[in-house]
């Protein structure tokens, strides 16, 4: 292979082959001017990644402090939204006294039919956007929600299961019933529902025949809730009873 | 023929830029190193395949913007020459699909940077500028790789074994590349010559 010649050399290529090859220009070199110019272009290019990483570095520092903000204030501000609008409540449920806290339940009771308890969304106590706000709070800062809050909570919900039993026991077992209550009553002696509790015993004591320390119960209740829904209700029960 | 394979040695002192591409030690690589030794070879060889006169100086810019990012990808075992001539190559055919994509006759420009007056013999230099036009068309007609081989042979005249050498494919490769390119090239001529027989336009 090392004897192939060029075309034009040996002529072994047609005329019009030859001719056209006789008519090629070599490639140029590269002129001076070019090569200056090509060069300062390619050396621009290796300045490129320092400013590119200073840039960078700028933009880098922005997004962190624009992040850290961000995240600053999700925290900081669903946790003292959260305190100022449980706090009133909590000042207030601790100030009100008990003879003046507004009636919790009445109308699940006085409503017939309706015997079990739905006081946790007319509680006044709690705020009616307690519930989902808290999960809300939960689900966006974690831990941070009011510890306060919950055992509110905790304690309202223990208070509702007791007097719910009771009053499942009352038509069927009055004394039970009655222990149940004592039992809410050592727990909670000042407790939220307290009234609630009050007006159970006296319907407990009226289903044992004990209608002498049931009125004498009434007539307390009635001093201690004047013009309160309970009136009615204990109007209604002991009129039943004395009728 | 390894382009683009990771080199185990590193990039940025590995060789230096001596003629016969043989690296030496303890030589920092750098593009604009690369650019004074190897600026005219990636000159000529955008030339050879066929990049525009028109396109030449960004064609150049643009081998040397892959240059400077592939550098670390560079394969020590190979020549310089030879890999930038494997970029030129892809440069040269993304050209030459980008002409394609916008209709544009790139061939036909080929040689119209040349100045020359035709006051003096107007009749030859019409003729020469038709033959280079024809000439430009059946190179065009060719692939990439024959077209150089072609070109650094037949219009350079390069030996063999300096297209070799600074391709960086065996010898054999480069009379195959060449028998191939003649052909295609006379298959490519008499195209045009039964094309203007038949009254169209080459």
């Amino acid at each position: 292979m090392t004897g192939t010649q060029r075309w034009l050399d040996s002529g072994q290529a047609s005329p019009e082959v030859l001719e056209l090859l006789k008519a090629a220009r070599a490639p140029s070199a590269l002129d001076a001017a070019t090569r200056a110019r090509s060069r300062r272009r390619v050396a621009a290019l290796t300045v490129v990644p320092v400013a590119a990483s200073v840039t960078f570095w700028f933009k880098s520092v922005a997004l962190g402090a624009i992040l850290g903000s961000a995240v600053t204030v999700a925290i900081v501000v669903p946790h003292r939204s959260n305190r100022s609008q449980s706090s009133p409540v909590q000042s207030a449920f601790k100030a009100a006294p008990e003879h003046k806290r507004p009636p919790l339940a009445p109308a699940a009771s006085a409503a017939p039919g309706l015997t079990s308890v739905v006081v946790e969304p007319q509680n006044p106590f709690l705020p009616k956007e307690s519930s989902p706000r808290t999960s809300t709070t939960a689900a966006t800062v974690g831990k941070v929600a009011p510890p306060a809050s919950a055992s509110l909570n905790d304690d309202l919900s223990r208070e509702i299961q007791l007097l719910e039993r009771a009053r499942q026991l009352l038509p069927v077992d009055p004394n039970r019933a009655l222990s149940t209550l004592r039992e809410h009553q050592k727990e909670f002696g000042n407790g939220t529902l307290v009234l609630e509790r009050q007006f159970l015993e006296i319907e407990a004591l009226l289903r044992l025949g004990q209608r002498d320390a049931a009125r004498a119960r009434a007539a307390a209740l009635k001093a201690r809730a004047p013009g309160s829904l309970y009136e009615r209700r204990l109007a209604q029960l002991l009129g039943d009873e004395t009728e | 023929m390894k382009f683009w394979g990771r080199s185990q040695h590193s990039p940025f002192v590995t060789k230096s830029m001596a003629v016969d591409g043989a690296p030496e030690p303890d030589t920092v690589l750098d593009v604009t190193v690369l650019h004074d030794e190897y600026a005219d070879f990636v000159w000529r060889s955008l030339q050879r395949l066929g990049v525009p006169t028109s396109n030449l100086e960004d064609a150049l810019q643009d081998v040397f913007v892959v240059v400077h990012r592939r550098l670390d990808s560079y394969d020590a075992s190979c020549k310089i020459s030879t890999w930038l001539f494997g970029i030129c190559l892809r440069v040269a055919s993304s050209h030459r699909r980008r002409a394609y994509l916008k209709h544009e006759k790139a061939t036909l420009e080929f040689y119209d940077a040349v100045d020359e007056q035709p006051r003096a013999d107007p009749e030859g230099f019409a003729l020469r500028r038709e033959a280079e036009r024809r000439l430009e068309m059946t190179l065009a007609s060719m692939s990439l790789e024959k077209r150089a081989v072609f070109v650094m042979f037949e219009i350079e005249g390069l030996p063999a074994h300096a297209i070799a050498d600074s391709l960086g494919i065996p010898l054999g490769t480069v009379h195959s590349r060449l028998h191939n390119a003649r052909l295609e090239f006379t298959a490519a001529i008499a195209r045009q010559d039964l094309t203007c027989k038949v009254g169209g336009v080459p």
